[in-house]
């Protein structure tokens, strides 16, 4: 099992040796504070029931991936989403659509417990 | 011979334990008065929100309401989605917190984990009284600004959704709730993606 790392200067999002790009911020409070992240692979949000700032607007899917800080943080909410509608996030990773596809073909075929339960954020 | 002495036995034990357990509905609102937990209490109350209710427990809810001091309560939100009167509506949508004391409901809804979806029932059951009533609309557009990451995503979008429909109304309730101009763009912007589609 790898863990996931975001680096926010070349907006890349790292699993393995794959490499998705992905934005943080642009609204609300700004972009994910750096640091160490908890990735809650059993709470993840799947439908069409959610907003459309998390759908991958190539495929029409949308799903959530919570993720909760390993540190004290006064802010909350944070997740891993194709990034819909209006580009740009209120703090979560926001997968871009052409990336958002492979990203989640890839957590769909990764047995649960192989999953990446950890992110690590870096300017 | 031999199977059909052990469906009979399934049945009877089936029978036996139907009789014993409390009707599900009743079941969870005993969860949520005794939990283990606050998520716990969270999970029954949500879970119990889908269901359609018995009068007698509807009965007994609102019994406990009344002792109730005003403040947020799963009795308030399930009097308010089961009942759906003007009555429990207008309790529901005067006790619902306002601003930053939202994010306690945000954040247990996260420790929750996120049961029926990113957007807590209780602010879409408010989101839905909202489309016609601006006190409802007026403690929506107040957590703007405290609503963060998913949570403030999935608020805005449905702020958005109303106002694609009726600006003039959430424009109104963006001045009463001196909502910056840096938040209400977002709407716009959102609420003019949706124009597209709609």
């Amino acid at each position: 099992m790898s863990d996931l790392l975001f680096n926010k200067t070349t907006k890349t999002l790292t699993w393995g040796a794959e490499h998705y790009k992905a934005i943080t911020g642009g609204f609300g409070l700004g972009p994910l504070p750096d640091g160490e992240y908890e990735v809650k692979t059993r709470n993840v949000v799947v439908g069409s029931h959610l907003a459309s700032g998390f759908e991958n607007t190539l495929t029409g899917n949308r799903w959530f991936i919570p993720i909760i800080p390993r540190f004290a943080s006064a802010r909350d909410g944070f997740g891993i989403h194709p990034d819909g509608n209006v580009p740009g996030t209120k703090g979560c990773i926001g997968l871009q659509s052409s990336e958002a596809g492979s990203f989640w073909r890839r957590w769909l075929n990764t047995p649960l417990t192989a999953r990446p339960t950890g992110v690590t954020v870096k300017p | 011979m031999k199977a059909f002495a052990l469906l009979l036995g399934v049945f009877t034990i089936s029978a036996c334990a139907n009789t014993a357990a409390p009707p599900l509905n009743q079941y969870l609102y005993n969860l949520s008065q005794n939990p283990k937990d606050l998520s716990q209490q969270y999970q029954a109350c949500l879970l119990l929100g889908e269901l359609s209710l018995s009068e007698k427990l509807v009965a007994k809810i609102t019994k406990h309401q009344e002792k109730e001091t005003g403040s947020f309560s799963c009795n308030t939100y399930l009097l308010a989605k089961q009942n759906y009167d003007i009555t429990s509506l207008n309790r529901f949508v005067n006790a619902f917190p306002r601003g930053a004391k939202q994010s306690s409901l945000w954040r247990r809804h996260a420790e929750s984990g996120y049961l029926l979806g990113v957007l807590p029932a209780s602010f879409k059951l408010l989101s839905q009284v909202a489309i016609q009533d601006n006190n409802a609309l007026d403690t929506l557009v107040s957590g703007i600004a405290f609503a963060d990451g998913g949570h403030g995503e999935a608020l805005i979008e449905v702020i958005a959704k109303i106002h694609a429909r009726m600006p003039a109304r959430v424009n109104q309730s963006f001045k009463r709730m001196n909502i910056k101009s840096r938040d209400a763009d977002i709407i716009y912007n959102l609420s003019t993606h949706m124009k597209g589609k709609l």
